[in-house]
């Protein structure tokens, strides 16, 4: 949690976002059928949908309130007029993890997983963060970060710009070859700067096994056994279920 | 005669399960795992719950069952390790553990630490599975005289004495985050007319939201955010020695343990709060009631039995209004409500009508963990305790992966996992700026309970409220929310303040009158 006096900064900027949000949840709900029937089903106000949506929104936007003047009182409306006026851009380590793993997470999911081969997909996101957590380099940390969001930049331009289809449709697996490829580019990375870390090989090693192994375990142990039909079955998958079918 | 089939049932259930080589492997398997999720800092036992529900959504109810109580069990226990060895909390419900624990590690007494909350621990768990098994059906055989207003109410109260009790800062943000679960609740189409709230024209929000993606992006994506911002600095374990059973310290607090389960059972039936409450709360009581209150702080045996007694008593107490009436005494509970539906089973006053067997089969598997926790605790705490040299850079992107394809893998929609995302940021802001993530879950999962009640009620009492005041049980529920909420404020902290010195002064003339009467009696 924040110290006070961010938190004091937060609650006037949140207070105002709850006084709004209320106020749209109250908008949202005076749409809703409250006498006139729905469905064939003639309404009354106190069976229409929108009683329950009604409270909570008066209740978000009256409790908004209390935060926001509460906030002026302390203080803390001033401060924060006061630090967003002399707001200067300034990239610290701790802001640049949380947006490393941020981004990380909403590249796996929004990008990767839909689109890309279960394995390579979770291969390329355990290669970025392990590595880049586990050096506990900032330098490191830097140059990883930029790399992974080329990459994302590019995988992002290949699947939202149309180009996907008409790769595969050369070669059923083009774009979790590209992915693959940009995961070994994460590894490759991650060896040559392990050698001016302290410990870096033997962290290189450990987080280079289980980005490696982990999906390999995961992925059938979902697929095989659990019968959960993966997000998107690429290269990989089809291969260990080639495999896994020949054995039984 | 209803209790003899209980007890009945009890045993039969308990019978089953260890004679039963695979149920028998799977608890232990299970608490092993409870333990690792909990000795581990950044890990937690609603975690471990989420992950392991993912896991089990294939297998039948009885097996889930015994592997998510089991992990459940494992997990409060397993915060003590941290606490005591490196004195930072593998989970919150460890956080009183740590005052008295760490100093106890630091004279060469780790050990023997250990082996108070290993003790301590399971007797807390046998101690809670009693009064699931005792008050489970008392209470659900009152529940089935409530109406739809005394439904609404209990969710309404739910999120209210959530709010107010786990907020960090101030109360208004508890209240703040139930009413935004419960506005997450309302999206979908509304059980009574159908009609769509707040789906913006997505058919996958037809359907509402998945609870349990909800429930894993609230607690395991901020979770993961929070431990892998932060430079890890690792932390040297406190050797220790044997663990020893520490039967006799055990039995010379007795008092200390009875009235720490008392009090974990108690919590734990509060709607929402939890284990770490029930630590805190159990610590101030036997630091008040000590003969030698100067101690706590210093390693004080009394202190860590408490604390441990009281977190895992916990556990039965949040299972009661689970099971009795559908509302979870705490957030691990709130993971198994998602659990139980996943499975069909749907806790409230009719579970034992629809599942007749399945409090009494809980306890017996609440019993079991307890001893599958002990002997677990007691062999392999010295393997257990490598776990803290791990970075969470190692395991924390593993745990991430895991989220991900759980939070898939119930119903295989992509969807759910862009929700999981959305929520996890959303609720990790809302942990950064000091608002409880446990009333959000509650207004959740609450909030279908509190509409479609609400309306009905209503419907039944053609749209008047009297019925909140003529029926006892809703009048209760009404008087207490409403309690709750103006004793936050200043006038009736003031009002109150002076109404005690009044009394207080009161009784001073009083006394000094009589004194003065008797004086001048004896002066006649």
């Amino acid at each position: 949690m924040m110290e006070q006096k961010q938190l004091r900064q937060a609650d006037f900027a949140m207070g105002i976002g709850f006084v709004l949000f209320g106020l749209w949840i109250v908008g949202q709900a005076a749409g809703m059928p409250r006498t006139a029937s729905f469905g064939d089903v003639s309404n009354v106000w106190y069976v229409s949908p929108a009683l329950l949506p009604f409270i909570i929104g008066g209740c978000v936007t009256i409790l908004g309130a209390v935060l926001l003047t509460q906030a002026v009182i302390s203080g803390g409306a001033r401060d924060f007029i006061a630090s967003v006026k002399r707001f200067r851009p300034k990239i610290t380590e701790k802001g640049l993890r949380f947006s490393a793993i941020v981004a990380a997470l909403v590249a796996y999911v929004y990008l990767l997983v839909p689109h890309v081969d279960f394995y390579v997909a979770t291969l390329l996101f355990l290669a970025f963060t392990t590595l880049t957590f586990y050096f506990e380099d900032e330098a490191y940390l830097r140059t990883s970060f930029v790399t992974f969001l080329i990459v994302c930049a590019v995988l992002a331009v290949l699947f939202f710009g149309g180009l996907a289809a008409a790769l595969n449709a050369a070669f059923a697996y083009t774009t979790d070859v590209i992915a693959l490829l940009a995961a070994i580019v994460m590894l490759v990375l991650g060896r040559r700067a392990a050698r001016q870390i302290e410990h870096g090989v033997r962290k290189f090693r450990l987080a280079a096994l289980l980005s490696v192994v982990v999906p390999f375990v995961i992925t059938p142990l979902f697929r095989f056994v659990l019968l959960v039909r993966l997000p998107n079955e690429g290269g990989i998958v089809d291969l260990m279920g080639l495999i896994y079918f020949s054995l039984r | 005669m209803a209790a003899l089939q209980s007890l009945q049932a009890f045993g039969l259930h308990f019978l089953g399960l260890i004679t039963d080589p695979v149920s028998i492997l799977l608890v232990f398997g299970a608490v092993v795992m409870g333990i690792l999720f909990g000795a581990t800092p950044g890990l937690t036992a609603t975690l471990g719950v989420a992950l392991l529900t993912t896991l089990t959504y294939g297998m039948d109810h009885g097996t889930a069952l015994v592997a998510l109580l089991a992990i459940y069990v494992g997990g409060v226990y397993g915060g003590s390790y941290a606490s005591i060895l490196i004195n930072i909390p593998g989970t919150a419900a460890a956080a009183a553990t740590a005052l008295d624990g760490y100093p106890l590690a630091k004279r060469g007494e780790g050990g023997r630490a250990l082996g108070l909350t290993t003790t301590a621990s399971a007797i807390g768990t046998a101690i809670g599975m009693l009064f699931v098994v005792a008050l489970s059906p008392l209470i659900s055989e009152l529940a089935l005289q409530f109406t739809s207003f005394e439904f609404f109410l209990l969710a309404l109260f739910g999120i209210i004495i959530s709010g107010t009790l786990t907020s960090p800062d101030k109360v208004y943000k508890g209240w703040i985050a139930g009413f935004l679960g419960l506005f997450l609740a309302m999206i979908g189409r509304d059980l009574l007319q159908s009609y769509p709230r707040f789906t913006f024209g997505f058919s996958e929000l037809a359907g509402g939201l998945n609870v349990v993606p909800v429930l894993i992006g609230a607690f395991g994506i901020p979770q993961i955010i929070s431990v892998l911002k932060d430079r890890f600095v690792p932390k040297h374990a406190t050797k220790f020695d044997r663990i020893l059973p520490e039967l006799g310290t055990i039995a010379r607090n007795t008092r200390h343990i009875i009235r720490s389960a008392l009090i974990g059972v108690g919590i734990g039936a509060v709607p929402g709060i939890g284990e770490d409450i029930a630590g805190w709360v159990s610590y101030g009581a036997a630091k008040n009631s000590s003969d030698h209150p100067e101690k706590f702080g210093d390693g004080a045996y009394e202190a860590v039995i408490s604390t441990e007694t009281a977190n895992n008593a916990c556990i039965g107490g949040a299972m009661i209004p689970l099971l009795s009436l559908g509302v979870p005494g705490s957030p691990p509970a709130a993971m198994l409500l998602g659990a139980f539906m996943l499975h069909g089973i749907a806790p409230g006053p009719m579970l034992r009508i629809d599942n007749p067997g399945f409090i009494e089969e809980v306890s017996a598997v609440l019993l079991l963990a307890s001893i599958a926790m002990w002997v677990a605790g007691m062999l392999l705490a010295k393997q257990v305790v490598k776990v803290l040299r791990v970075p969470p850079a190692v395991f924390m992107p593993i745990i991430a992966v895991l989220s991900v394809i759980g939070s898939y893998a119930l119903g295989g929609n992509l969807f759910n996992l862009y929700l999981m995302v959305v929520i996890g940021i959303v609720a990790y802001i809302l942990t950064e700026t000091g608002y409880p993530i446990a009333p959000l879950v509650i207004g959740v999962i609450l909030g279908p309970m509190a509409d479609q009640n609400l309306r009905r009620a209503l419907m039944v009492s053609n749209g008047s409220f009297a019925p909140v005041f003529t029926r006892p049980v809703s009048l209760i529920l009404f008087l207490v929310i409403v309690l709750t909420v103006i004793s936050q404020f200043k006038f009736y902290k003031t009002a109150m303040k002076s109404l005690r010195a009044r009394i207080f002064r009161r009784g001073s003339r009083q006394d000094a009158l009589a004194g003065g009467d008797r004086s001048s009696s004896e002066d006649s």
